[in-house]
């Protein structure tokens, strides 16, 4: 409940922000960006943050899936550890190496963002399987399930509240990595911020990391909710698994 | 008694990486050149540094500043020496407003004699002119049969501001940037057909056929390289910018020969020490735009650009 | 009903877990496997529902070789309970035990009573637990829960690999019972894994003592108590295999079936009367339903008016299913030398006294001594 209060304030903080820089006449020498801009970068960043999360998780939490299969366990290694490759090159880096292979605008960045949300979703998604009790998997086998019985009554159904959990890590992490889409033209809040930057102007950034982190909240929030009703009832009471 | 040592380390680890940097006062004949971050900045910065170490000084390199860091540093003391645009210092630093008709003289003149009071020392100019532009593709300006930037703004008004264009964002936004072009030339673009992006994106864009209209700078290698029509600036709406060598007042007193050094420099461009005209201003500029291909096209690092230039200048020993 | 026919199990890595066991289980007979860690006692076990592949060697059910039938289709027909239990936690306890009988496609109406009956054969409240998941359960319950849904959809034979191992102590020799007396009612052939010889010798019909992949020595509990065919089996089960053997003998087959008993509303003077009057020591005191209440002794007797006044409370009891060493120890720890025999619901059936134990383990030990 307090974590939910938390979290409402600061949604309440940064759209407050947002509405009382918008509404200044001037600052420095720039006006602000109007609502309706904002709306629009807005818009286009929801855009790519949902279309790129869209293809990552059909993508990924299938591969993911698939590395935890006897017999694709050796492709563990590789997708996970190019995931986190994928990660561990900084966002800015992604965006200007898209540039030359893809091109500028609205789905080079959607391309970078999918390398970028990659890894949350795998990870998660590996670890949710590999993570379940083998006694359940083993009794479950014992009882004459086959593979794909075991797969869908059993895995997938105690697996899902951690894949949502990945989804959601990837889909906030994909919010902030957004921002940088507007250096290859692609929109979104981040033309807001890096306007502000280049004029020097650290109320006009604000204008546009506020309702960022406005969105990465709501979004957080969201997911967090279906995530919750994801998990099974007979999960949520304790934590041993037996 | 591992968490002690851990701990231990990481201070001293980082005390080791922050206090060469930190405030510390200079040593005898150590100065600091600070560059912003784009090509020709990256070139000159390297030019200066490299003929100031060939004569005698350690030179501590701030490269990759913007427009506002780096007067900031040279207000605050931090940084000495930087090659800033006239245009610039006319109307960002010193608040005026570009009155359109100034040459690039005029602008000169009035900016090293008015920033001479705030304790800055401005050099012998660079008449490179590297200032605001827009290029098209040849078959574009055949089509639409457009020259000038009246002509473009016609075009504009003609199609209800509908062809693309691409600025950067930093452009967009500025007072003095696309808002002020826009009411000079009495046009404006359609909100869906501008897009923004981080310096030099544009001159990819229009590369890649994303937009019809790009920005480019005077004196970038993209446009000898891909033979782009620069639309003429027929009223003078953009400011010169033209690069020159500015120190701070107290470091030139305490090492009066660093004036004689860079105008060595400033020297060896067309025109070096002398009036701007339009021949030389765009001798100039062609001379850059090389400089900067050399960066941009050819891949050499601004290191070696700048090292090559001095030693075929004889600045330096090879 | 099963039987094993010359089987050896060899892992990947070149380990032979399994050498050339064959042993032959009846139908409706519980055969425990027993042995020290490794040898080879669950892998046996798991071969039988193909869990792990049998290496050479057969395996036939009711006359059939176990590799002929889809092996889901095989383990569909074995109930299969584990130490760690493996109850799916985010299923109701109905959900859990209908496992089997959703993968064989009952239909939901007979499902859903199958699990109730079974929940209450295993001993707890359908109404109460049927829908309670299991992270709302203790270890007993989630025991009784992996049991239940093991007899899902009733099937011939049961796989139980270290059932009650998992538990306490006092839940355990609880579970045991219950079970004993479940599989009195189901009769399944069950195929029971556990290192513990009490278990075994309590819970066996026949015992299949295992050492390092090879069976030892097939037979009943008594005969491997009293018959150890070497060394290693005469150490296994351990030098005080007397005492151990009480565990064969149930309360049943020595208590006193007929002991004198009064009913608690009448007269204590009575009472005192009859017992002067027989020579006895004690009195049950039973209800008018026949359950038991108490003791009464002669010297309480006088101080009071009815019978119930002055009885001494129940402490502990024994049903007849209860091994004798069980009984014993009950006997010991309550101080008394002799123990109310009661039903689950507590209705008197017989009282055991400590004359009868020492008697049956003296015929023991001539058994042992004869060899």
């Amino acid at each position: 409940m307090r974590h939910q209060v938390i979290l409402i304030s600061l949604l309440a903080l940064c759209i407050g922000l947002t509405v009382w820089i918008t509404n200044m006449d001037k600052i420095g020498v720039m006006e602000p960006f109007t609502y309706r801009e904002i709306l629009k970068e807005t818009q286009r960043h929801l855009l790519m943050v949902l279309i790129a999360e869209l293809i990552v998780i059909p993508i990924g939490v299938p591969l993911a899936i698939l590395a935890t299969r006897p017999g694709f366990k050796k492709l563990a290694i590789p997708i996970i550890g190019g995931a986190n490759m994928g990660q561990s090159i900084p966002s800015m880096a992604i965006v200007a190496i898209m540039v030359p292979l893809l091109g500028m605008g609205f789905w080079p960045a959607v391309v970078a963002l999918f390398i970028w949300g990659l890894l949350p979703i795998l990870r998660n998604s590996y670890a949710a399987i590999n993570n379940i009790n083998p006694a359940i998997v083993e009794a479950a086998r014992g009882m004459g399930m086959t593979r794909g019985q075991i797969a869908r009554k059993v895995e997938l159904p105690l697996a899902l509240p951690v894949i949502m959990a990945g989804v959601r890590v990837s889909t906030v992490v994909v919010v902030g990595t957004a921002t940088l889409a507007a250096l290859i033209a692609a929109g979104g809040l981040g033309r807001i911020i890096l306007a502000g930057v280049a004029v020097s102007q650290p109320l006009i950034t604000l204008q546009g990391a506020a309702p960022t982190a406005a969105l990465a909240i709501t979004l957080g929030f969201i997911l967090e909710r279906i995530e919750k009703w994801m998990t099974p009832r007979g999960l949520k009471a304790k934590a041993e698994m037996s | 008694m591992r968490r002690l040592i851990v701990t231990i380390l990481a201070v001293v680890l980082t005390l080791a990486l922050v206090l060469p940097g930190a405030g510390c006062a200079p040593a005898e004949n150590e100065v600091t050149v600070g560059n912003k971050n784009f090509t020709e900045q990256y070139i000159i910065g390297e030019m200066i540094k490299q003929l100031l170490e060939d004569r005698g000084f350690t030179v501590n390199l701030a490269a990759d500043l913007s427009t506002d860091i780096m007067r900031g540093g040279m207000e605050a003391g931090d940084i000495d020496i930087c090659a800033e645009y006239t245009g610039t210092a006319w109307m960002v630093h010193l608040g005026h407003e570009y009155e359109v008709g100034d040459d690039n003289n005029e602008i000169y003149e009035l900016v090293k004699e008015e920033d001479e009071v705030n304790g800055f020392i401005w050099l012998n100019p660079i008449w490179n002119n590297n200032t605001y532009a827009f290029a098209s593709w040849p078959e574009f300006v055949e089509e639409y049969n457009v020259e000038t930037l009246s002509d473009l703004a016609a075009l504009y008004r003609q199609e209800e501001g509908k062809i693309s264009m691409f600025t950067t964002i930093e452009f967009s936004v500025r007072p003095d940037g696309l808002p002020a072009m826009q009411e000079h030339y009495d046009f404006e673009v359609d909100e869906a057909y501008i897009m923004t992006g981080a310096a030099g994106i544009s001159l990819i864009g229009l590369a890649e056929g994303e937009c019809d209209v790009g920005m480019v700078f005077g004196t970038d290698a993209a446009i000898a390289e891909y033979g782009w029509h620069v639309y003429l600036d027929d009223q003078s709406f953009f400011p010169p910018y033209d690069i020159t060598p500015s120190v701070r007042a107290e470091v030139l007193e305490k090492y009066p020969e660093i004036e004689d050094i860079l105008n060595e420099l400033v020297a060896t461009f067309p025109g070096g020490g002398e009036s701007a005209t339009p021949e030389i201003v765009g001798e100039c500029q062609g001379i850059w735009q090389g400089l900067c291909a050399k960066v941009d096209i050819d891949l050499l690092e601004p290191e070696e650009v700048a090292h090559d230039y001095l030693v075929e200048n004889n600045l330096i020993a090879g | 009903m099963i039987k094993l026919d010359g089987v050896t199990g060899v892992y990947p890595d070149g380990t032979e877990a399994v050498k050339e066991v064959s042993f032959e289980v009846e139908e409706g007979e519980l055969c425990v496997l027993l042995g020290p860690s490794g040898c080879g006692k669950t892998t046996t076990m798991k071969m039988i529902n193909r869990l792990i592949p049998i290496t050479e060697g057969k395996i036939y059910i009711d006359g059939r070789d176990n590799t002929e039938i889809d092996e889901n289709e095989l383990r569909r027909n074995i109930g299969y309970a584990i130490q760690e239990i493996g109850l799916f936690p985010h299923m109701t306890v109905s959900q859990n035990i209908e496992t089997v009988p959703v993968l064989k496609g009952w239909p939901k109406a007979e499902r859903k009573k199958r699990a109730e009956e079974l929940l209450e054969l295993v001993g707890m409240d359908s109404g109460e637990y049927i829908d309670k998941y299991p992270s709302e359960l203790s270890g007993g319950q989630r025991q009784r829960v992996g049991v239940a849904r093991a007899l899902g959809a009733d099937p011939p034979i049961l796989l139980m690999d270290e059932p009650f191992g998992a538990i306490d102590p006092i839940t355990r020799v609880r579970l045991q019972d219950e079970f004993l007396k479940i599989q009195q009612e189901i009769k399944k052939t069950i195929i029971f894994v556990t290192h513990d010889i009490y278990e075994a010798i309590k819970m066996g019909d026949k015992v299949a003592l295992m050492n390092e992949g090879q069976l030892v020595q097939y037979d009943t509990p008594a005969n491997l108590l009293y018959r150890p065919k070497n060394e290693f089996v005469e150490n296994f089960v351990g030098a005080d295999r007397a005492l151990k053997g009480l565990q064969l003998i149930r309360v049943k087959d020595v208590m006193n079936s007929s002991p004198p008993t009064v009913k608690a509303d009448e007269k204590a003077e009575a009472a005192k009367e009859r017992m002067e009057r027989e020579g006895i020591d004690w009195l049950v005191v039973v209800n008018d339903d026949g359950k038991f209440l108490g003791w009464a002794n002669q010297a309480e007797l006088g101080r009071g008016e009815t019978v119930r006044e002055v009885m001494s409370p129940p402490a502990m009891t024994a049903t007849v299913n209860t091994v004798l060493n069980e009984a014993l120890s009950l006997m010991l720890s309550s101080r008394l030398n002799t123990l109310a025999v009661v039903t689950r619901y507590n209705r008197l059936v017989g009282v055991l006294s400590f004359d009868a134990i020492q008697k049956a383990l003296s015929e023991i030990a001539q058994r042992g001594e004869s060899e």
